[in-house]
């Protein structure tokens, strides 16, 4: 065979190849990444850390942040430096709430956790300016007022109009979707709602996660064992440790992607604590 | 060298060669040669195992509650007007005087409530401390008129008389059948039935039945006397010729004896069912064996209190309350928690996907070849063992590798 008939013979198989999708330049679906992150989850308090929390602010120094935005805030609104009672209160509040963003993240978990604590919402419930008379149009110029804006939560959870602090939410949202879409989690997944529809319950089929279906109808009694069966469903199942894992694997690649990026944006969180930090101080806060 | 040192070298070459020849043959004959294979088998394969054994799912529950006093409350005769206040029933028959206005009749210990002004002295004692009251009983004697346990629940206001209608007429009747005078329904009409059932109560107690208003007999407000909890117990009475005020009540009654309490959440609460037998230990005394009495409806989360059930542990027997009162007080379930197979902690190991499993040697040890996998759903921990889910490759006594693979 000449080399001109077998560089046409080949030509020939590549482009065949090439028609029949087997040389695809997208190629095949990528399977998922092996594990090679951990989560920590801290049963104590139901906590589940994650590579990305590293890069934004931890729950403590969200809470001195929106403490100080209720001081901000009210000043804005008030015009005067000199703080009302229910802006001092509204500050305290935020200072004793302690709102983990990550509780909740896959779902139920830490039965005894939640046994004494309940489902505690995940985001702060306390409300800007307290118990300040507010106009609506006031309230909004502050809001965007750059005093305020300094002042913006960085977290995996807090959405915000900066740019830069949105990258983390971004990044995380992205890794939580490819988790709840790996099929290693739809397999726990299975497992844990198996063992919820085992306990006598429905699944709600409007989110990704599934788990237990809460119906609006329910007393909290009913709410809440519903809850601690998921909770301890996951917890039998070893299945936020599990689920976690595949999720923080996804963060990694992101921080192994972005890492300066990430990096500036957790000097940009700790300067932002540090500023409401004082700002508490000034105002006999803390 | 010279001529004779040549000659010499290969004699002493083969003597050294002789020598260490020996030497070698006498190193072979004190130390014979070792077959470390084996060492290097049992280096590679040893095992450290632990057997399957049955274990709680989790350590029993502690709880801290509370100690509280026994609840007292204060018992004596009502007092009103005295007025009937109310219309003719539709079903009850009429009589003569129905629609008189009522007047209080001085010193009308036996027709009419006594008048404000006659003062309310214990004029015969009928309990002492220590018995139960029951609704419907006779509590004692109060200038002269008897008076009678009603429940909190019965709206009392005024004379119940032959003809009077109301809830008060049906709490009557109620009473009147705890008494076993009044076998109907409650109607809420002061009939003829009642009447009979009321002078029977009257008459059981050595008391003429009065009348409240002339020629309408029935019951006075000031012969009832409110008992806020059916069965209590009594502590104390006031003495004969004791005058009723706010300080000095007819009868002292506990409501509630003294009891432990505490908030169970939502998980521990099914360890505490009513019955359930508890310990309960008082500062660093011995555990004292109790049992649950009462268990609330669910409570929403308050303060340091968890959602769940307050629960009510009897004070155990013999218990000194004033010599314990302040002391820390823990209530421990006294049942077992339920069990299962468990393996130690260590045994536990994950793969890659994060699943769970332990390693189970071959029948016949080490050497008989590699351990087998077998997945297992840990279901609770405690005291360094994984509880798992039942599972026939691990029975109960069956080993688990722990180390060494």
């Amino acid at each position: 065979m000449t080399s001109r008939i077998r560089t046409v013979l080949w030509l020939a198989i590549l482009s065949a190849l090439t028609l029949t999708g087997c040389a695809d330049a997208s190629g095949p679906p990528s399977a998922p990444p092996s594990i090679t992150a951990t989560a920590t989850l801290d049963r104590a308090n139901a906590a589940i850390t994650l590579p990305l929390d590293a890069y934004g602010m931890t729950a403590d120094e969200v809470a001195t942040v929106q403490a100080a935005q209720q001081i901000v805030f009210a000043r804005c609104i008030t015009g005067s430096d000199a703080l009302e009672d229910v802006t001092r209160d509204a500050a305290r509040q935020e200072l004793d709430h302690r709102a983990e963003a990550n509780h909740w993240l896959l779902g139920y978990w830490d039965a005894d956790y939640m046994a004494q604590h309940g489902a505690a919402p995940a985001i702060s419930q306390v409300t800007l300016g307290g118990n300040l008379e507010v106009d609506k149009v006031k309230g909004r110029e502050c809001v965007y007022s750059d005093n305020f804006e300094a002042l913006h939560v960085i977290d995996r959870s807090t959405v915000s109009n900066d740019g830069a602090a949105q990258k983390l939410v971004q990044y995380s949202s992205e890794a939580w979707d490819k988790t709840v879409a790996d099929p290693r989690f739809q397999e726990l997944q299975a497992e844990r709602d198996a063992c919820l529809t085992d306990a006598g319950y429905t699944l709600d089929q409007n989110s990704k996660l599934s788990g237990v279906e809460l119906r609006d109808d329910w007393s909290a009694e009913e709410r809440l064992k519903a809850q601690l069966a998921e909770a301890q469903c996951a917890d039998s199942l070893d299945f936020t440790q599990r689920a976690a894992n595949i999720e923080a694997t996804y963060e990694q690649q992101a921080i192994d992607a972005h890492e300066a990026e990430l990096v500036t944006l957790r000097q940009k969180a700790a300067e932002r604590v540090d500023r409401a930090t004082v700002i508490l101080i000034e105002a006999g806060i803390i | 060298m010279s001529g004779k040192g040549r000659r010499l070298a290969p004699w002493i070459i083969g003597a050294l060669l002789v020598g260490a020849a020996g030497g070698a043959a006498a190193v072979a004959i004190t130390h014979p040669a070792v077959d470390t294979s084996a060492i290097d088998n049992a280096s590679q394969n040893l095992w450290v195992t632990a057997e399957v054994v049955e274990k709680p799912v989790r350590g029993a529950y502690a709880i801290s509650g509370q100690l509280s006093e026994p609840t007292l409350a204060a018992v004596s005769p009502l007092t009103g007007s005295g007025s009937t206040g109310d219309s003719a029933s539709e079903t009850a028959p009429t009589t003569a005087a129905q629609g008189k206005e009522t007047g209080d009749e001085a010193g009308g210990a036996a027709t009419g409530s006594l008048p404000q002004a006659v003062r309310r002295v214990v004029s015969a004692t009928v309990l002492t401390a220590g018995e139960s009251v029951h609704w419907g009983d006779c509590l004692g004697e109060v200038s002269g008129r008897p008076v009678f346990a009603f429940p909190p629940s019965a709206p009392l206001f005024r004379d119940l008389v032959f003809g009077s209608s109301g809830s008060d007429v049906a709490a009557l009747q109620a009473v009147l059948a705890e008494a076993g005078l009044f076998d109907l329904a409650p109607t809420g009409q002061f009939g003829p039935v009642t009447l009979a059932a009321v002078k029977a109560l009257y008459q059981r107690h050595g008391y003429d039945l009065p009348e409240p208003v002339a020629g309408r007999p029935g019951m006075l407000l000031g012969d009832t006397a409110i008992v806020p909890v059916d069965g209590a117990k009594v502590v104390s009475t006031a003495p004969l010729g004791a005058e009723i005020t706010a300080e000095q009540p007819l009868l002292t009654v506990e409501t509630a004896p003294a009891r432990v309490m505490f908030r169970a959440d939502v998980l521990q609460a099914e360890a505490f069912a009513v019955g359930a037998a508890v310990s309960v230990k008082f500062g660093s005394g011995d555990p004292l064996p109790s049992a649950v009495t009462a268990v609330s409806a669910f409570q929403a989360a308050a303060s340091s209190n968890p959602a769940g059930y307050d629960v009510t542990v009897a004070v155990p027997e013999g218990v000194d309350v004033a010599a314990v009162a302040g002391l820390p007080v823990v209530v421990t379930e006294a049942a077992a928690a339920p069990t299962g197979p468990a393996v130690p902690l260590a045994a536990l190991r994950r793969d890659d996907q994060g699943a769970t499993y332990v390693l189970v040697p071959a029948a016949g040890g080490a050497t008989a070849g590699p351990p087998s996998r077998v997945d297992v759903v840990v279901v609770g921990q405690d005291a360094g063992w994984a509880v798992i889910v039942e599972n026939p490759a691990l029975p109960v006594g069956g080993v688990v590798v722990v180390s060494g693979q």
